[in-house]
């Protein structure tokens, strides 16, 4: 999976593509926690995200907590197959997906 | 262990290490940790110090064997080539030097089919033997002495102890200062720069080189100083670079063959743990069949396949009063030891809330939802199917957080999709709300419930299973009792992912009611009332 990161005030938008899983989670929450106390929005941009294992929805839910104290979480362009994903585990209803 | 000897030893040494592996499991099951504790001792021999380097060394002689050959057979060309005349050496000097030569190497390949290189002085002799054999033949054709000499120096770093290169290289070292003193005196070729020359020698070469310049008044002991000082010196500088790095990359190999064996070790015990692990993941999980042989209202069946040693995947079920059965089918995050841990601690703190008694699905499912919230700063969380089972009446009432939908099948219809309400997963927030719901079961009604690992089974073509061909797989074997039915599915995926490994845990509980709520008698029973 690869992550770009564009920063601009205080958005930070993460384009992910690829696959979302055990092996590459670690690699995303370790960019979502070097995030400075700057970043208010966090913007996930998963339209080039083909796959999110329950290892990356943690990644997701760590991500929401951390983000909802300062500011908000935006997931987009999420693709059908996980916005299934999403809707099963009930975090279609806890995110902002757009 | 990846090792690519063909050696026997090598062979044998993989054989003990598989006998003592199966023993030190048995040592652990009896619980018997004196006889444990000396095998883990002989495990740690095999793969560690001595053994490891030792075996090395074995195959170390062998490859200096073959360089003796090799070495052996160049000799035999040079001379057969001098002898037809295509180098012009002088014949007589070169057949005693490369006769002796030649007779070392064979005294040296004769000591290693003895021994088989099998003991601990064999490496020196062989490498001794090399050593003195290029020196002797080098004495004669020239002073070249250095280049050649670093031969068995680079050998060395074969048997990877720096001590070992270090020995060679100073024995090497000498005999290189020694050849190139005798080859100043019994030397086929001659270095004309190490001449005290003056201006205005001529040199009228009749015989040799050498005659010519003795004419002049050669004086020998000036032409060895100045082939030390001019041509030995600063070959012996580039020789000790050599060594150096020598010495240095056998010690490096020294270092990671150690470090390796270590790592092996290490896999190795943890593989054991684990294997023990997985007995016990299997036992913590209802698992005699048929669960309640005393009551005949209901058929119920489960089965946990895990993806690793253990897994994530749970189910569970058990009577929370006489007239109440409770059902858990559940998923933790992740797979391996993280999500199993959780997974124990999911099961016993959902069955304990269940068991509370006089709750609805929901609540408990809310209970142990804020209890999975404590302590969770991995931020695991549990996706749960809830329901409990109102036996006499064949009320259903459930609750979902996060998990597949269940699959219904009401009598005299087919399996199919109950797309219930779902909560969000336990153990992310606190303060989550889950909605229950109510069926009514009628005798023959029968519940499916199944983790991810079933739909998402995947084929080399990377198709997953598909909640489809499941539902299919059901209502092909409508007719049969639980156990056979998760047999049939579980085959079903089995065919279907062919040789591709078992990627998630695949988890499924089934259940059939029996109980005919008009009639309090199940059909065809007497009744015990």
């Amino acid at each position: 999976m690869t992550i770009q990161e564009i920063k601009e005030n205080e958005t930070a938008t993460l384009k992910l593509a690829g696959r979302l899983d055990t092996t590459t989670s670690p690699e995303l929450e370790q960019k979502i926690n070097a995030l400075g106390a700057d970043v208010k929005h966090l913007v996930l941009d998963m339209e080039e995200l083909s796959y999110v294992s329950s290892a990356g929805l943690r990644v997701i839910l760590g991500a929401q907590k951390k983000m909802s104290r300062a500011g908000s979480l935006k997931l987009l362009k999420v693709c059908d197959a996980v916005m299934e994903v999403l809707e099963m585990t009930g975090f279609a209803d806890i995110l902002d997906i757009g | 262990m990846g090792e690519e000897n063909k050696n026997t030893n090598g062979q044998g040494r993989r054989e003990a290490v598989d006998r003592a592996k199966s023993e030190l499991l048995q040592a652990i099951k009896r619980k018997d940790k004196q006889t444990a504790g000396a095998l883990m001792r002989k495990l740690k021999k095999i793969f560690l110090g001595d053994d490891v380097l030792w075996a090395n060394e074995i195959l170390a002689n062998g490859m200096v064997f073959i360089v003796m050959f090799f070495l052996a057979a160049v000799l035999l060309l040079t001379l057969v080539l001098s002898g037809l005349g295509v180098y012009k050496f002088n014949v007589a000097a070169l057949i005693p030097s490369f006769s002796v030569g030649l007779g070392l190497l064979l005294a040296g390949i004769a000591v290693y089919l003895v021994t088989k290189g099998e003991k601990h002085w064999v490496k020196y002799v062989l490498m001794i033997l090399v050593c003195i054999t290029i020196a002797g033949v080098y004495c004669v054709l020239g002073f070249r002495a250095a280049v050649a000499l670093t031969i068995p120096v680079i050998l060395s770093v074969r048997y990877l102890s720096e001590g070992f290169t270090c020995v060679i290289a100073v024995v090497s070292g000498v005999l290189m200062l020694s050849s190139t003193v005798l080859n100043a005196y019994i030397g086929v070729s001659f270095d004309l720069n190490s001449i005290p020359y003056e201006r205005g020698w001529e040199l009228a070469v009749t015989t040799n080189v050498k005659d010519a310049v003795a004419a002049h008044g050669f004086v020998q002991a000036d032409y060895v100083k100045n082939l030390i000082l001019r041509s030995f010196l600063p070959n012996v500088l580039q020789y000790i670079v050599i060594c150096f790095i020598c010495a240095k990359i056998a010690k490096w190999g020294h270092r990671t063959v150690i470090d390796q064996a270590e790592v092996s070790a290490e896999f190795t015990r943890i593989d054991t743990e684990l294997k023990l692990s997985t007995g016990i993941q299997a036992n913590m999980l209802p698992n005699i069949f048929p669960a309640f042989p005393e009551r005949e209202e209901f058929d119920i069946h489960a089965s946990m396949d895990p993806a690793k040693e253990v897994g994530g995947d749970f189910y569970d079920f058990f009577l929370i009063d006489h007239n109440t059965l409770g059902m858990v089918v559940a998923d933790v995050s992740g797979k391996g030891v993280p999500a199993a841990l959780f997974m124990m601690i999911g099961k016993t703190i959902i069955k304990n809330q269940a068991l509370t008694g006089g709750l609805g699905a929901a609540e408990v499912l809310e209970r142990a939802n804020r209890q999975l919230c404590e302590n969770n700063e991995e931020g695991l969380f549990i996706t749960a199917w809830y329901g409990q089972l109102d036996i006499p009446s064949g009320k259903l009432t459930a609750a979902n957080a996060g998990h597949e939908y269940p699959v219904i099948m009401k009598k005299n219809g087919d399996y199919e999709l109950l797309k219930d309400k779902h909560g969000f997963v336990l153990a992310g927030f606190e303060t989550t709300k889950y909605r229950e719901y109510e069926i009514q079961l009628e005798p023959g009604d029968k519940l499916f419930l199944y983790t991810d690992g079933v739909p998402e089974a995947v084929n080399a073509q990377n198709e997953q299973f598909g909640v489809a061909r499941m539902l299919e797989v059901l209502n092909a074997n409508k007719a049969c009792t639980q156990a056979e039915l998760l047999k049939k599915v579980r085959a079903e995926i089995d065919a279907f992912v062919e040789d591709t490994p078992q990627f998630d845990d695949v988890t499924m509980l089934g259940l059939t009611y029996l109980k005919d709520r008009q009639n309090p008698q199940s059909a065809g029973e007497t009744n015990v009332v």
